[in-house]
């Protein structure tokens, strides 16, 4: 019997390292005659052009051409299908719950369960926001869906759907798959501005767009790419990740670009999860960063001196992680493996839990605090997959190391299922692979 | 290199190889397999911990390969397609020979204790190198296919993403699940 000890990675790499050095001298005799054996199979290749100019349609041609149209309306079916799968909750102000699902925006509200579509536009809406006070949605929309010609603009609108405008004009790339932040005074947002490609490195800015409608403008001295740009609640900073090929960095500035710190790197094959989160005196930054473990922490940095903390309660991957209003609380998801969510609050200071619910994921805390907006299975089961908005509570009385079950309240049965909690859960199923599941919606 | 498994980006020696293979050369075939086999037969054992279920995988491999070449739409991807074929027919073997009892290949030979003495010494041990290898025996084909190609192959999350069909996301994840599992196979050694 042996002492429990932990793995080590050159330990690990010296125990699974096999002994041999070469393949047996007779094995490569044995593949030199299977090789002599084996025909390699043929490839038929369409001669060029593939049919002279004026061909009469044979009847095997028509229904070749036939078949290639029905796989093309098809292709475009499942295109359809999986745009519609797109669904990105949100939460904010004014009691209203806003999310984007099969590219309009629609609101609910929680008290009521009534749900209604606010767009009916024929742009794709992918991300919104609510304004501080609750009086706009601010929304990036696709409104061409094509990659070679691409029509984006950030567009504001009344919760009833009137005054809708464009702040920005249409033509830029707006990352559908990125963030709206606003300042606290409602004057900016910031966004990032992108070629339209989808990797960690590829261009990407960040762009301050003036709600009154004067225009985007970039930030300037800046490290490029620069993605995932928060405003911190007090609005004089802007916290952001950037990758310069090597690392993956976190930063923070103010918004007229001055005072530029970095304050955390990490490995970029590893790098970050989701979005930098702010603690509410806006002193502090939470970030989730994989390491070489392969554990994925709950790192709080200060914006002075960058002290780091990690917050993380158990080694499990935690991410997706919310401050509660009063920042005395912190929600986030957990799981040992990507198919598994549970939803656990932590007292911030102690880390000891205070609450947890399976199969859940929180989206944002409630503006009193007193709970949780989140994404739920509907149903019973083990299912991986989200279909239902709910309110998340804590108990009354719930004490720090209790680890009580939190309350779940259904809000709106989305009658579907909208994707995995973890978009790197894959799972058979009508969203294999995490696409309808963009990521932690921030 | 690591092994030849672990080329991921085919040099223009190798393109050109490839391209004449592709076209029915059997000598550009044999050269490229000469090139590769001991490192794919290393990745085998290390994945199989049998060296004639290994051989197996290799040998089925190579052959599949030579037979499928012409199918390849990107030589410059050969190694990368190789890997992957490997890689799958470890995977398969496994599954295969679950009611097999498996022959423990002895890795604590004095090749290894060698090369790897100081770790060893650190952690008190050949006997916690067992521990760890027969812990690797209770894992999945998976968990036991991911843990080789980071932890042994060294290859990076980028490489072994295209290999396994992923996302680099999702590599991560496997990982965290792999050495999580590995650790929970540890404490049952213990018990």
């Amino acid at each position: 019997m042996t002492e429990p000890f932990e793995l080590d990675d050159r330990l690990l790499r010296a125990a699974l390292t096999p002994s041999v050095v070469e393949a047996p001298l007779d094995l490569r005799d044995d593949i030199r005659r299977g090789v002599a054996a084996t025909a390699q199979r043929r490839v038929l290749r369409w001669p060029v052009p593939i049919a002279p100019p004026f061909v009469v349609p044979t009847r095997s041609r028509v229904a070749s051409f036939a078949t290639l149209a029905l796989l093309v309306i098809l292709a475009a079916l499942a295109a359809m299908f999986i745009a519609s799968q797109r669904t990105q909750p949100l939460v904010l102000a004014n009691g209203l719950l806003a999310y984007t699902r099969e590219g309009e925006v629609w609101l609910a509200d929680p008290e009521t369960t009534d749900t209604w579509n606010a767009t009916t536009s024929p742009g794709f809406e992918a991300v919104t926001t609510w304004s501080p006070d609750g009086a706009w949605l601010a929304m990036i929309v696709d409104h061409n869906w094509s990659p070679e010609n691409p029509a984006f603009s950030i567009d504001l609108m009344r919760p009833d759907g009137s005054d809708r405008h464009s702040i920005t004009g249409e033509g830029s790339y707006f990352s559908t798959k990125g963030t709206l932040s606003w300042s606290p005074d409602g004057r900016w947002i910031v966004t990032e501005h992108t070629t339209g490609e989808q990797a960690v490195d590829a261009p990407a800015r960040i762009e301050l767009v003036a709600t009154d409608g004067s225009g985007p403008r970039p930030i300037p001295g800046l490290p490029e790419p620069a993605r995932k740009p928060w405003f911190s609640p007090d609005g004089e900073w802007i916290a952001f990740f950037s990758a310069d090929g090597t690392d993956d960095r976190l930063f923070v500035v103010r918004p007229d670009g001055s005072d530029l710190r970095e304050l955390y790197r990490t490995d970029a094959t590893l790098g970050f999860y989701s979005t930098p989160e702010w603690s509410p005196d806006s002193r502090q930054v939470l970030v989730e960063a994989w390491d070489r473990r392969f554990d994925m922490s709950l790192l709080l940095v200060d914006v002075d001196g960058g002290r780091i903390r990690d917050l993380t309660p158990q080694r499990e991957p935690a991410y997706g992680a919310y401050f509660s209003p009063d920042g005395r609380h912190l929600a986030f998801m957990s799981g040992d493996n990507a198919c598994s969510a549970t939803l656990r609050v932590i007292e911030t200071e102690s880390r000891a839990l205070v609450a947890e619910t399976a199969r859940a994921v929180v989206i944002d805390w409630a503006p009193d605090g007193a709970g949780m907006y989140g994404l739920a299975a509907a149903g019973p089961g083990d299912s991986p997959v989200a279909s239902a908005i709910v309110g998340v509570s804590i108990p009354d009385g719930a004490e720090p190391g209790a680890g009580s079950q939190a309350t779940v309240r259904p809000i709106v049965d989305l009658g579907e299922q909208i994707g995995q909690f973890n978009p790197y859960c894959q799972t058979p199923g009508p969203n294999v692979g995490g696409v309808a599941w963009q990521g932690v919606p921030r | 290199m690591t092994g030849a498994a672990a080329v991921s980006a085919t040099s223009s020696v190798d393109r050109a190889a490839v391209d004449r293979a592709r076209g029915g050369d059997q000598e550009a075939f044999n050269w490229l397999v000469d090139r590769r086999i001991d490192g794919l037969y290393r990745t085998a054992v290390a994945i199989l911990r049998d060296e004639a279920d290994a051989r197996d995988a290799v040998q089925e491999t190579l052959v599949a390969a030579w037979r499928e070449l012409p199918t390849l739409r990107e030589p410059d991807r050969f190694d990368a397609w190789l890997g992957r074929s490997l890689v799958n027919r470890c995977r398969t073997s496994l599954r295969s020979r679950r009611r097999r009892r498996v022959r423990e290949i002895s890795g604590a030979d004095d090749t290894l204790t060698t090369r790897f003495g100081a770790e060893a010494a650190m952690a008190d041990t050949v006997s916690n190198l067992d521990a760890i290898r027969r812990a690797f025996e209770r894992l999945s084909a998976a968990e036991r296919t991911i843990l080789v190609l980071h932890h042994v192959e060294q290859r990076s999350i980028a490489e072994i993403a295209p290999l396994l069909g992923v996302a680099p996301g999702t590599v991560k994840w496997r990982l965290h699940e792999a050495r999580r599992a590995l650790q929970h196979a540890l404490e049952g050694e213990d018990r």
